[in-house]
């Protein structure tokens, strides 16, 4: 659909949430492993608490948030899923994906927790499958 | 004519729950002896500067305590903490640090609760830091000395309320929510930002549980007219500044960042928890392993305790309940107290 | 010697076989470990070759892989058990070669001669006879030990309680085939010489009484052979087992001592040493009743020794992310095998490279400190803990500086511990700079996972690094502060980290006898609090099973308050505890004498909780 004036921005399929289309393999993988994880009621302690959170744009509840929701839009199919990088922009409301490579896996998130997720193995398991993901290695 | 002056029915508390109980049993015509660790009755209504969600003061329900007003067949036996109950032969016992202080037909325990200890959660530094109080010590503060909330003599400028401690968390064992904290949070918010007018008030919560009649109003009416901000983000953990000011840390969910706010007061919605003197049951049955409240025989319709027999429950000793709830709770008990006597 | 020597059976060529698989089997092995072997470790390796290293090492395997002298330590029965089959299978092969060379005269001859000699001899045809009651009198001795420890073997498996063990490993196929196969051994052994020696009217007190009543009714003449055959089967069947099953331990454990005592250690670059560890490991099972999730958690194979079988086998399994690296297990293991280094590696294969950093700090302000503090990312949860320093440092008039004041920071050893040693690195490198930066001399620490990783890991030229109760043990010592004893008991649990992962032991109960009267602390090998973020995936509930059970053995002797020196300790217990909890620095703090201000933090230790939370 080659548009040949330039608007000055980039034409996005929508910030819509398609929930009849999202692919939840990855969620329900995590789920599994962590049962937990389904508890989570974003109440925004293990952000509160994280110390890498202050350091940057990390944010552990949305990054995990996000694998559930498997939010389809601003994707890069080069990288795997939970690699795709922030988007800089001076509005950093948007920001659809967040890497877990800030994680200093301290475990303070996991102490504060009040649903007692053990977010600190969420993390290590997100770390693992989604590697298991770039290296083509079938996840279960 | 029921010879019901022969009937016996001990109540254990002088609360709201308890007060409903002995009452509602005297007017059946039973003898009623009424029990209560402290000297007067009215247990935590005594404590307490308003009640939600009208706002009126515990005074307009205690006037109703005073002794003229006990209808005859009940006998107080205050200043008394009955911390054991035995059945035997169908007749119940209690017992006060193992000696006998009375018996009866059928005993309602009405024991209450507690709040919660704060300095179990370190991490809000109550008991180290000065600035940090919980919602029962502000209610005090507000009801006998509310400049006490001044620093130097100057209004405070700011104060935050952080719902959820001693409830809904794993890391201490209490899974429970305490129902009462949230409206408890907006009404001292603003009992606070009506006393003083510029200080800017903050409430951080997971959810409003505004559940009750007249709840939801009071919550807008503390966003509307009030102007108290409500942030959605949970508390990890509080410390102390040069100028003993108490820095939060957050985050604000619904910006998905973390927060930093530092305040002149930071009040602690602590939950409701079973009460330290509550009575010990025969063989032990009847308590929750879980949460430490009474359990039920039939939480939907009953207040007879699980596991015993001639023993009834009204009131916070169940679980989280307010005022209404436990007044109404107090008087099913007397009612079931009484019809489990008359059908022996 | 006159007498033509050539015995020779069809039978003993079922235990050649399996005795030279074994052999080169091994023989391979070892080459491969060696191989395997980084640059330095094998210089290590032949610079130490022909030195007294050698013989210690030597001394060593006598001592514990004949006599087995720590397990005897461990409970005797167990550990006799173990040198009863060790020591006396050993001194079986010892002396029947010396019987087979005196009375052949040979010293070299096939393999399999002194092994099945009673069947060549079962009684000296030719001259020196008069020793031979002697050899068979040892060689009877020597068996009927093997075999009382065998008896007891069979015992463990039924009730190994019998033996000290709380719990018997469970084995895997491979193990219950060699397994049977050795228990028949030495029974098949007893029949077939006694056979042989009742049919002779030979033998010693076990061999020759046992022939004699089996001669009496049975005719023993057509057993002899049928018997050997089994023996030289049985014989086969286990060494054809023995490399794939816990049974290699018995050639790996020696060369794993003298490698050890060489100065060769588990790590990355020598995964041949690493793969001889596995070997070594018997599968004893004392890691097992160490642990103290084998109580909690029953059933569930998250110990040692199931990890050195899931990694000799290249299985994965979450189950081994349960481990709460407490190090109980290694401090227990009777072979000295380096169980925390090796469970380490294992992680290390699954993670990926994390690219962590730590934000810069503003920089540290005014004059250059004498004294760093480094809180800990943790402690800031445990905030009495931050209180009561800056109370002892106050009042000992140190110049100091708070690094991480903020709680933004953190060491980089919880990535280390889940295998991301490149994100650990980064993080490593950033701090060791801000810390060198600072100009400081000492750097404090609250936090024992902390202190590890600085001294350990960090490279801190000219800065000495302490935790802080070896700190405010040398300001009372040099009376820099000064405390009132409190008349009360107090336990100390000492934080995994800190006493077997730092050898930080005496100070923090030094530091107590100062502050209270009595010292309650029970005798025993340290516990695990169960907060350990080791074990990233425990539940909540098997943490607090963990916790009740160190608390309720901590506690044995009444103490009025519990104390511990690391902040995840302190939280794990504060929430199940019935008596105050309190941090090494806490009741510094508290009964500092010379204060003016009173502490707000008495109210929170004087003052009894007035509930302990209900187990849930």
């Amino acid at each position: 659909m080659g548009l040949k004036k330039n608007f000055g921005f980039d034409i996005h399929s929508g910030r819509q949430i398609d929930l009849d289309r999202v692919d939840k393999a990855l969620a329900d993988e995590l789920s599994e492993l962590v049962g937990a994880w389904s508890a989570c009621i974003n109440c925004g302690s293990c952000v509160a608490t994280c110390p890498a959170a202050q350091n940057g744009m990390y944010n552990f509840r949305m990054l995990h948030y996000q694998i559930r929701m498997r939010v389809e839009t601003d994707y890069d199919p080069s990288l795997p899923y939970i690699m795709q990088r922030r988007v800089e922009t001076d509005n950093n409301l948007s920001l659809p994906y967040i890497s877990l490579e800030h994680c200093l896996l301290c475990g303070k998130c996991q102490l504060v927790c009040p649903r007692g997720i053990p977010t600190r193995y969420l993390a290590i398991q997100i770390m693992q499958k989604t590697r298991q993901h770039a290296e083509g290695i079938p996840s279960v | 004519m029921l010879d019901t002056e022969k009937y016996r029915i001990a109540v254990i508390g002088a609360g709201p729950a308890g007060r409903a109980a002995a009452l509602s049993a005297a007017t059946l015509g039973v003898s009623v002896d009424w029990y209560d660790k402290q000297d007067r009755a009215g247990g935590k209504l005594n404590e307490y500067h308003q009640l939600f969600p009208h706002r009126v003061k515990p005074e307009t329900l205690l006037s109703g305590f005073r002794e003229s007003e006990l209808p005859a067949g009940i006998k107080k036996h205050f200043g008394i903490a009955v911390n054991r109950i035995e059945t035997e032969q169908a007749q119940v016992i209690l017992l006060s640090d193992n000696k006998v202080v009375g018996g009866a037909d059928a005993v309602i325990v009405a024991t209450g609760f507690d709040f919660f200890d704060a300095r179990l959660k370190e991490e809000f530094g109550y008991g180290m830091y000065k600035q940090v109080i919980t919602s029962a010590d502000l209610e005090q503060i507000l009801k006998t000395n509310p400049s006490a909330l001044k620093k130097n003599g100057a209004d405070p400028a700011s104060i935050a309320f952080v719902h959820c401690v001693g409830s809904r968390d794993q890391q201490i064992g209490i899974g429970y929510c305490s129902r009462l904290c949230c409206i408890t949070g907006i009404k001292q918010a603003i009992e606070v930002k009506e006393l003083y007018p510029s200080a800017s008030v903050v409430n951080f919560y997971i959810d409003i549980r505004a559940f009750g009649t007249g709840y939801e109003e009071l919550y807008r009416e503390a966003q509307e007219k009030y102007r108290i901000r409500f942030i959605r983000g949970r508390v990890s953990e509080a410390s102390e500044n040069q100028q003993y000011n108490i820095v939060l840390k957050a985050e604000d969910t619904l910006m998905a960042r973390p927060l930093k706010l530092t305040v002149d007061w930071l009040v602690l919605l602590v939950g409701m928890v079973p009460s330290c003197t509550q009575v010990e049951l025969d063989n032990k049955k009847g308590v929750d392993g879980e949460t430490g409240f009474y359990d039920l025989a039939d939480p939907l319709t009953g207040s007879r305790i699980s596991g015993q027999e001639g023993v009834f429950s009204a009131g916070a000793c169940n679980g989280p309940m307010s005022i209404p709830e436990a007044i109404a709770s107090g008087r099913s008990a007397a009612m079931e107290a009484f019809n489990y006597i008359h059908s022996r | 010697m006159q007498k033509v020597f050539h015995p020779f059976d069809p039978f003993v060529l079922l235990f050649t076989v399996g005795f030279s698989f074994v052999g080169i089997f091994f023989l391979y092995k070892v080459i491969r470990w060696i191989e395997r072997l980084s640059q330095g470790d094998r210089e290590l390796l032949t610079n130490n070759l022909f030195t007294a290293k050698t013989w210690k090492a030597l001394g060593e395997v006598i001592r514990e892989s004949l006599l087995h002298k720590k397990i005897f330590g461990i409970n005797r029965r167990l550990g006799y058990m173990h040198m009863s089959l060790a020591f006396g299978w050993f001194m079986l092969i010892l002396i029947g070669n010396v019987e087979s060379t005196y009375y052949s005269g040979r010293l070299f001859k096939p393999i399999y001669v002194s092994v099945f000699w009673r069947f060549f001899e079962p009684g000296p045809t030719f001259p020196r006879a008069a020793y031979q009651p002697g050899f068979a009198f040892w060689m009877d001795f020597f068996l009927l030990m093997v075999l009382s420890g065998l008896a007891l073997a069979i015992v463990k498996r039924f009730r190994s309680i019998w033996l000290g063990l709380k719990k018997t490993t469970r084995q895997r196929p491979a193990d219950r085939w060699a397994l049977t196969a050795l228990w028949l051994v030495f029974p098949v052994r007893l029949l077939a010489e006694s056979v042989t020696c009742g049919a002779n009217g030979t033998g010693s007190f076990l061999t020759g009484s046992l022939g004699h009543l089996l001669s009496s009714f049975l005719n023993l003449e057509p057993l002899v052979l049928p018997l050997w055959w089994s023996y030289s089967c049985v014989l086969m069947i286990f060494f054809l087992c023995l490399p794939f099953t816990r049974y290699a331990h018995i050639p790996s454990e020696a060369v794993l001592i003298f490698l050890r005592r060489y100065g060769i250690r588990v790590s990355t670059e020598s995964p041949g040493y690493t793969d001889l560890s596995i070997h070594a490991c018997s599968s004893c099972g004392v890691c097992i009743d160490s642990c103290q999730l084998s109580d909690v958690l029953p059933g569930r194979p998250i110990q040692s020794n199931y990890l050195i079988k899931s990694v000799r086998h290249h299985e994965y399994s979450d189950v081994q992310w349960d481990c709460l690296q407490c190090g109980r297990c290694e401090k227990a293991c009777p072979v000295g095998l380096e169980l925390m280094p090796i469970r380490q590696l294992s992680r290390s294969d699954m993670a990926i490279g994390s690219k962590s950093t730590v934000l810069g700090h503003p920089g540290l302000h005014g004059q250059i400190p004498r004294v760093l503090y480094f809180a800990g990312c943790m402690t800031h949860l445990a905030p009495s803990v931050i209180r009561s320093m800056e109370i002892i440092f106050n009042q000992a008039g140190s110049t100091w500086q708070f690094y991480d004041s903020d709680g933004r920071a953190c060491c980089g050893r919880p990535l280390k511990l889940a295998g991301q040693t490149e994100g650990a690195n980064r993080v490593k490198e950033q701090l060791q700079a801000e810390f060198l930066a600072s100009g400081a001399e000492l750097l404090v620490t609250s936090c024992p996972i902390c202190y590890r990783m600085f001294t350990e890991d960090y490279v801190l030229p000219g800065m000495q690094v302490v935790h802080h109760t070896q700190y405010i043990n040398e300001l009372l010592e040099w009376e820099r502060i000064q405390v009132i004893r409190n008349n009360l008991a107090a336990a100390y649990h000492e934080p995994c980290e800190l006493g077997r992962g730092s050898g930080i032991t005496n100070e923090p109960r030094q530091v107590l006898s100062r502050v209270y009267k009595n010292d309650v602390t029970p005798e025993i090998e340290g516990l695990c609090c169960g907060g350990s973020l080791g074990a990233p995936g425990l539940n909540l509930a098997a943490r607090r099973a963990v916790a009740r059970g160190a608390y309720d053995e901590l506690t044995l002797r009444k103490p009025d308050v519990l104390v511990t020196a690391c902040p995840l300790c302190k939280k794990t217990f504060s929430r199940i505890s019935e008596m105050p909890v309190l941090d090494v620095a806490e009741a510094v703090a508290t009964s500092l004498t010379g204060v003016s201000a009173p502490h707000e933090m008495m109210s929170l230790i004087k003052t009894p909780l007035k509930q302990s939370i209900v187990a849930g």
